[in-house]
C-alpha cells in the first residue's frame, strides 16, 4: 500500500518536473512559501491568541490575498489554458497581479493599525 | 374639637338654591372701580364707548358729566353705519334731551332690514329706528332675523336677537322658544359657573336678552334655576372687569338680574370676621341681592354646621360661609416615663403639670424607651381635643442638635409618644448624652399655642454604631474621576512573538531555495532604465506603504501613491512590452 503510495507520489514528481515550465515552478514555489506563511500565521494564532487582532487579521488577509492572486497568475500563464484566455499576454497577467498586489497591500496597510 | 360649635343657618328665600349661592355680591368698592371705568371713557372717540359709558353711569343712577357736551360730541362722531347710529342712538336716548338726526341715517338703517344682513346688523337697525322714533316693519324685522340666525346660531346672534325682540310688536314666541337652546349651549366650568364661548360679554349679552325678553312676555324665562345660579356665579367672578364693553354688559345683566320679576339670585357672605373666638362668638352673615341691595324682611336660620379640617363650613339650604372657630387649650394628665422595651416591667411614669419640668433627669438606654401620654382639653368646653400639630422635639444639650417626633392621637383622643431608644440611634447619630425633651402644640383654631420643656432625658446608645457622616461632607470636593480605558490584553512574551516572527519569514528561504532548484535565470535580467525604473517605483510602493503604518494618514499616502503610481505604469508598460516583443 505504502510502496503504492510513494509510487504514485514519485510518478507524479517525474512528472511534474518534466513536464511543467519553468514558469509554473517558479510560481508553484511562490505559492508554496505563501501557504507556509499563512500555515504559520495560523498556527501562532491557535497558540498564543489573536491579541492584536487587526494585525493577525490584516497579515492572513495578506497571505490568503496574496495565495489567489498567484494562483490566477498561475491560471493565465499555465499555456495549457491558453485556450480561455486568448487576448491575454503573459506580460499583461503579470501587469494585472502587480497591480492587484498594489491595492491588495494599500488596504493590509490600512488594516494592520 | 370642643369648639367645633355646630352653627348652621337656613336661609328661608324664595330662591332654591342647591349649594350655588354666591357668596360675594358687588360692593361699594366693586361700584367706584366700574363707575371710573365708564368715567374714563370720557371724551369720547366713538359713539360706542359714549354709549355704554353713558348708559353705565346711567344704571348707577348717575348722568355722564357734561350732558350738552356729550349730545354734541355725539352728534361730530356718529357715522353712517348701522352699528355707530344703533349706540349714538342709544346714548342719545339715555342722554334725554338730546337729538341726533341726519336724513340719510334712516336710509341705511332701513336698509339694513333685509335678508342676508347679519344678526347684529338687523338687530342694531331696528333698535336704532325705535330710539330715533322712526316708522319700522315689525314683521319684517322678526322676518330677517329668523332667516338670519338659522346662517349663524352663535350665542351671541342669539343675544342680539333676544334684544331686538324684546322690543317687538306681533309673535316673538320663537325667540322666546330659543331661550332654552342657547343656554343649553353654555359650558360648565367647576359645576359653579356657566359660561359662553366670548367670555363675559356674550355671556352677559345673552342672559341680559333673555330676561328681558321674558320681562316682555311677562313669562318666566326657561332657564333653570340652578343655571341661574351658576350665571351669577360666573357675573361674580368677573366682578373686576375693565373694559368698557364687557364692564357695560356685566353692569346691565347684573341689574336685570336684581330687578326682573321671575329669579333674583340672592348672595350670601360672612359679614363678620372669618375667625369665630370666645370672645367674639357671633357668626354675623349678609344676605342681599347681586349688588348688595336689600332683599327685604328675611329669616335667617341657622341649618347645620359642618366640621372641615378646621374651619366649619355653615350649611343652608344652599348657601355656605365659612368661619373659623378658635379656641384655648391646656394639657392635661401628663405622664412621662421610662418602660423597658420588652414591657416586662410596668413603666416607672411622673406626673407632670404644665408648666413644670420634671424634677428628675429621665434615663434611657437601648434596651428601653421613652414614653408619654398626654390630653389636651378645650378650656371653655371641657371636652377633649386634638391639634394639628403635636410634636416632640429633643435637643442635645452639647451639639443643640435638634431630633423632631409626631406624636400620636388614639380614640381616646389620648396623644402618645413613643421613643424607642434603640431603634432610633441612628437618628441620634449614636451620641450619647443629654436631651431637652420638649413638646410643642399648636393648630390653627388654637390661640395659645404652646411649647413646653417637659425634662431633661440621658440617653445612652450601643457604642459601634457607624458615626454619622459629617454633613458638610455632603458639598465637600469628591474625589475625581480617571477614565479608565479597556486594559489591554495580556501580550505574548517578546521572545515567543520574536520566534514566531522569524518563522513566519522562514519560508522565504524555502522560496529561495526552490527558486535556486528549478534554476531561476536571473542573468536574463534586462538592464534597461524601464527595467530598473519599474522595481524602484514597485519598491517605492512598499516604502510608501510602510510609511503609512508608520505615520502617513490615509491621504497623504494617496497622494504620494498617485505620484509614484504615473512613473510606474509608464516604466512598468515599457519593460512589459518590450519582453512581449522580444518574445
Amino acid at each position: 500500500m505504502s510502496e503504492k503510495l510513494t509510487t504514485v507520489i514519485s510518478k507524479f514528481y517525474d512528472e511534474y518536473m518534466s513536464s511543467t515550465p519553468k514558469k509554473l515552478k517558479i510560481i508553484d514555489a511562490y505559492l508554496t512559501y505563501v501557504l507556509l506563511t499563512g500555515v504559520l500565521q495560523f498556527v501562532y494564532c491557535c497558540l498564543v491568541g489573536t491579541f492584536p487582532f487587526n494585525s493577525f487579521l490584516s497579515g492572513f488577509i495578506s497571505t490568503v490575498g496574496s495565495f489567489v492572486l498567484a494562483v490566477c497568475l498561475r491560471l493565465q500563464s499555465n499555456p495549457q489554458n491558453k485556450s480561455e484566455f486568448t487576448g491575454i499576454s503573459p506580460e499583461r497577467s503579470f501587469a494585472d497581479f502587480i497591480f492587484a498586489h498594489v491595492v491588495l497591500h494599500l488596504v493590509v496597510i490600512n488594516f494592520i493599525g | 374639637m370642643a369648639k367645633v360649635l355646630s352653627l348652621a343657618c337656613l336661609l328661608s328665600v324664595a330662591v332654591v338654591a342647591y349649594g350655588l349661592i354666591p357668596s360675594t355680591y358687588i360692593t361699594s368698592s366693586d361700584k367706584d372701580r366700574l363707575k371710573s371705568v365708564f368715567k374714563s371713557a370720557a371724551p369720547y372717540a366713538d359713539s360706542q364707548s359714549a354709549h355704554f359709558s353713558i348708559l353705565g353711569l346711567k344704571l348707577f343712577g348717575e348722568t355722564a358729566p357734561g350732558a350738552q357736551d356729550a349730545c354734541k360730541t355725539l352728534s361730530k362722531i356718529v357715522e353712517n353705519k348701522v352699528a355707530s347710529i344703533y349706540h349714538a342712538s342709544e346714548a342719545a336716548k339715555a342722554l334725554g334731551s338730546c337729538k341726533i338726526s341726519v336724513p340719510e341715517f334712516k336710509q341705511t338703517l332701513t336698509d339694513a332690514i333685509k335678508d342676508g344682513s347679519t344678526v347684529q346688523d338687523i338687530a342694531f337697525a331696528f333698535l336704532a329706528l325705535k330710539n330715533l322714533g322712526l316708522p319700522v316693519d315689525d314683521a319684517a324685522v322678526s322676518k330677517s332675523l329668523l332667516a338670519a340666525l338659522k346662517t349663524d346660531d352663535s350665542p351671541a346672534s342669539h343675544g342680539y336677537a333676544f334684544l331686538a325682540a324684546a322690543q317687538l310688536k306681533g309673535d316673538v314666541s320663537k325667540f322666546v322658544d330659543n331661550i332654552e337652546d342657547v343656554v343649553a349651549q353654555a359650558d360648565e366650568v367647576d359645576e359653579k359657573y356657566l359660561q359662553f364661548d366670548g367670555g363675559l360679554y356674550v355671556t352677559a349679552l345673552v342672559v341680559d336678552g333673555a330676561y328681558k325678553l321674558a320681562e316682555k312676555t311677562s313669562k318666566a324665562p326657561t332657564i333653570a334655576q340652578d343655571k341661574v345660579l351658576k350665571f351669577a356665579n360666573y357675573f361674580l367672578s368677573r366682578k373686576h372687569v375693565h373694559q368698557l364693553k364687557s364692564a357695560y354688559y356685566f353692569l346691565s345683566v347684573v341689574k336685570t338680574l336684581t330687578t326682573n320679576k321671575f329669579h333674583i339670585p340672592i348672595a350670601v357672605s360672612l359679614a363678620s370676621p372669618v375667625a369665630v373666638t370666645q370672645a367674639d362668638p357671633s357668626v354675623k352673615v349678609r344676605v342681599t341681592d347681586l349688588i348688595g341691595g336689600s332683599l327685604g324682611d328675611l329669616t335667617v336660620t341657622a341649618d347645620s354646621a359642618r366640621h372641615q379640617a378646621n374651619s366649619k363650613l355653615l350649611g343652608t339650604a344652599g348657601a355656605e360661609v365659612s368661619v373659623k372657630v378658635t379656641t384655648q387649650v391646656s394639657v392635661e394628665n401628663v405622664e412621662v416615663g421610662v418602660a423597658d422595651k420588652d414591657q416586662a416591667t410596668a413603666a416607672r411614669t411622673t406626673r407632670l403639670v404644665h408648666p413644670n419640668k420634671a424634677a428628675s433627669i429621665l434615663e434611657a438606654d437601648y434596651h428601653q424607651k421613652i414614653v408619654m401620654k398626654f390630653q389636651l382639653k378645650d378650656k371653655t368646653g371641657g371636652q377633649l381635643m386634638t391639634a394639628h400639630q403635636t410634636f416632640v422635639r429633643l435637643t442635645n444639650q452639647d451639639t443643640k442638635q435638634e431630633i423632631i417626633f409626631v406624636t400620636e392621637s388614639d380614640t381616646t383622643l389620648t396623644n402618645k409618644f413613643d421613643l424607642d431608644v434603640g431603634a432610633n440611634a441612628k437618628d441620634f447619630g449614636h451620641k450619647s448624652g443629654k436631651y431637652t425633651m420638649e413638646l410643642i402644640v399648636g393648630d390653627a383654631v388654637i390661640e395659645n399655642p404652646f411649647s413646653w420643656t417637659v425634662a431633661d432625658v440621658s440617653l445612652t446608645f450601643p457604642e459601634g454604631g457607624a458615626p454619622k457622616k459629617d454633613q458638610a461632607n455632603q458639598y465637600a470636593k469628591k474625589p475625581e474621576i480617571q477614565h479608565k480605558f479597556n486594559e489591554p490584553e495580556k501580550r505574548p512574551p517578546a521572545s515567543l512573538s520574536l520566534a514566531f516572527t522569524a518563522l513566519v519569514l522562514s519560508p522565504f528561504l524555502i522560496l529561495l531555495v526552490l527558486w535556486l532548484r528549478i534554476g531561476v535565470n536571473i542573468s536574463n535580467f534586462p538592464v534597461s532604465v524601464s527595467a530598473i525604473g519599474f522595481h524602484a517605483c514597485l519598491g517605492g510602493v512598499f516604502v510608501l506603504y510602510y510609511f503609512y503604518w508608520i505615520q502617513l494618514n490615509m491621504f497623504e499616502t494617496l497622494r504620494y501613491l498617485g505620484i509614484l503610481a504615473v512613473p510606474t505604469f509608464f516604466f512598468g508598460n515599457r519593460l512589459l512590452s518590450s519582453i512581449a516583443s522580444k518574445r
